[in-house]
């Protein structure tokens, strides 16, 4: 890419989030962080993150951890500086990327280059179907599970990005990813983020 | 009874406060003390005096604050000499840190035991120990544990043994003397006790427990550390990579050795604590030239504030003869008997330590254990070392009891080593309640 485009995706439990975001990675020809986030973070910081990795996108778990001159002894808040370090070492090297949640936000907020927000949500039937073929939770569970993550979730966003998760606020674009399905709602984004490195 | 009721929910929501984190320490703390200013002592005693007292700035203009030559007890208020003396030290171990000294250390012992984890593993310890005697255990563990790491990293070992170990022996040294831990600090200030007095009591309990710690650690965890690589002495970082100015470094290095002496003789030279450390970071200041402004500026002004406020926040306890009550209430919990208030003051503190800073908490016995003495016709310094030893350990318990504890467990995951609570009281609680019970037949023998 001529420019360097960072893209952060918010999405709801069973929205589509990830898929939007890997085909959108696709189409832009650019890395999408997950999960796989950590083999960078190993790799670059030269570390074993296989214990690191069950603290991912969890908030901090306050009365039973401090903060001591900057020292949190909370895993929840050292994966979390531990991934704003390897993003913003990425974003200045020049790379374009787009990172799923991890307050990725507020991490690269301040960052001289194109950021874009994303927001995934969709219709709460389609979020339960899509939940219940992929996990093969009843319903109910699926319907529980979506509630348990996504206030996780917000939880984990609210504590770390000082911005509210899901608030229209604090996005660029919110699209439902059901409306016009996962891959057409990629090419839409896509093109979204071709017109504004144009204008930028 | 207003006066007191409000004093205690300003100390209870400080309290609440600190654990929770929502808003930074020192704001918690200055918030509470200038509720307490103006709620308790303005407002409900109407005592301008009282309040205008409690700041204690005359303090600086007593010769007492520079000079003394016998024991002195401080007034309620904020205990400037104790902030004073914190932070000449931080400026002082700014200066140390920059040139390189922790980290030149760390590398020269690991070096000369040849890289092998169990002497290394032991030999931190006793390090982490000596150090945490003279220099607070936060910057102790943050450099021991941050060359652990990287050490662990080149033997290819898990550090967490060794971190785990470091920290308890810090907790451990700083109760030893005087400048160790900040309870020390405030305890010794207060009640007018020199460096001598402490090492000669908490100093001799914390050697006995040392010695039963060593081995407590190294059966434990020492024993089972292997090294996954054998490190080529030529291929390690050379300890002297670590220094980043020679002259920096030998300044430094003298600068602390005159810290050591003037602590150690403070009682003899009539020094108190706050004129050593104003005088050790003028001297640092102007051993640092053009870097003068730089360490300034890295100095932790933050935990300076924070003890501001503490000591307004206690004083609103005090002035209203809540800690009275408590006095009185650990009395009838007793019965009058010694041996009990001996353990109700080192068990109570310790388990309260574990749990919240050790801090406030000394902060806030200190009266009472005066009272007690006074009541009980108790030793005062007998009492002063129970609640030095219970809160200076005490903390050891918990991930969240002691800031080095604190800073050790962040410095391990930041590593990739995250320790949680099961994993961490299952070390530290036993060694911590072996020291605790240690401290207490310790006291029973030779103090009553």
């Amino acid at each position: 890419m001529d420019k360097q485009v960072i893209i952060t995706v918010g999405r709801e439990t069973g929205s589509g989030g990830y898929e939007i975001a890997k085909h959108l990675g696709e189409r832009l020809g650019i890395t999408v962080y997950d999960k796989n986030i950590f083999e960078g973070i190993g790799e670059q910081f030269n570390i074993d993150t296989s214990a690191l990795e069950k603290f991912d996108e969890k908030p901090r778990k306050m009365g039973i951890t401090r903060k001591v001159n900057g020292y949190s002894n909370s895993p929840e808040e050292q994966v979390v500086e531990l991934q704003r370090k390897f993003l913003r070492e990425k974003a200045e090297k020049g790379e374009s990327f787009i990172i799923m949640g991890r307050a990725g936000i507020k991490t690269l907020l301040d960052f001289p280059c194109l950021l874009i927000r994303i927001f995934v949500t969709a219709d709460e039937e389609f979020k339960i179907e899509r939940l219940c073929q992929q996990s093969g939770y009843s319903r109910l569970q699926a319907q529980r599970y979506m509630i348990w993550n996504d206030s996780k979730r917000k939880s984990y966003h609210n504590q770390f990005c000082h911005v509210k998760w899901g608030d229209p606020a604090s996005y660029d674009i919110i699209v439902k990813g059901n409306k016009m399905g996962l891959e057409a709602t990629a090419d839409m984004l896509a093109e979204y983020v071709r017109r504004r490195m144009e204008q930028a | 009874m207003a006066a007191q009721i409000i004093a205690v929910v300003i100390f209870v929501f400080m309290f609440v406060m600190l654990v929770l984190e929502i808003i930074e320490r020192h704001t918690v703390t200055l918030l509470c003390g200038a509720m307490t200013l103006v709620v308790v002592f303005i407002i409900c005693m109407g005592d301008l005096e009282a309040a205008w007292n409690v700041i204690n700035l005359e303090s600086f203009a007593k010769l007492g604050f520079w000079y003394t030559t016998g024991h002195t007890e401080a007034s309620a208020g904020i205990n400037w000499e104790t902030i004073c003396f914190i932070a000449g030290m931080m400026v002082m171990v700014e200066g140390m840190a920059e040139s390189g000294f922790f980290r030149w250390l760390c590398m020269l012992i690991a070096k000369a035991v040849k890289y092998r984890p169990a002497p290394i593993f032991m030999i931190f310890m006793v390090l982490s120990a000596v150090l945490s005697m003279f220099i607070d255990s936060i910057t102790v563990i943050m450099f021991l544990a941050a060359v652990t790491a990287e050490l662990a990293r080149l033997i290819r070992t898990n550090p967490v043994p060794m971190i785990l170990a470091e920290v308890f022996c810090a907790n451990l040294g700083g109760s030893a003397t005087m400048c160790g831990d900040p309870p020390n600090i405030i305890i010794g200030t207060s009640l007018g006790y020199t460096f001598a007095d402490f090492i000669s009591n908490t100093g001799l309990i914390a050697l006995v427990s040392i010695v039963v710690i060593l081995p407590y650690f190294y059966i434990v965890m020492g024993r089972k550390i292997k090294a996954g690589a054998v490190v080529d002495a030529s291929s390690a970082p050379s300890p002297s990579s670590a220094i980043t100015s020679k002259r920096g470094f030998a300044l430094s290095c003298i600068i602390f050795l005159l810290a050591v002496v003037l602590l150690i003789t403070h009682a003899a030279t009539g020094l108190t604590v706050s004129t050593i450390g104003i005088f050790i970071a003028l001297l640092t200041l102007v051993c640092s030239g053009k870097k003068a402004l730089h360490l300034l500026k890295k100095v932790d002004y933050k935990t300076i504030l924070f003890f501001v406020g503490l000591f307004v926040a206690v004083s609103g306890l005090e002035c209203t003869g809540v800690l009275e009550i408590l006095a009185g209430f650990i009395e009838k919990l007793s019965g009058g008997n010694s041996i009990v208030i001996i353990a109700i003051i080192i068990w109570g503190g310790a388990i309260a330590s574990a749990f919240v800073d050790n801090i406030p908490f000394a902060a806030t016995m200190i009266p009472v254990i005066k009272t007690l003495a006074a009541t009980q016709g108790m030793e005062l310094s007998t009492l002063a070392w129970a609640l030095s030893m219970g809160t200076d350990i005490g903390g050891s318990a918990t991930p969240i009891g002691a800031s080095a504890n604190v800073v050790g467990t962040a410095i391990a995951a930041k590593n990739g080593y995250p320790i949680g609570w099961g994993q961490y009281c299952k070390v530290q609680a036993p060694a911590t309640v072996i020291v605790i019970a240690i401290s207490t037949i310790y006291m029973i023998i030779f103090y009553l």
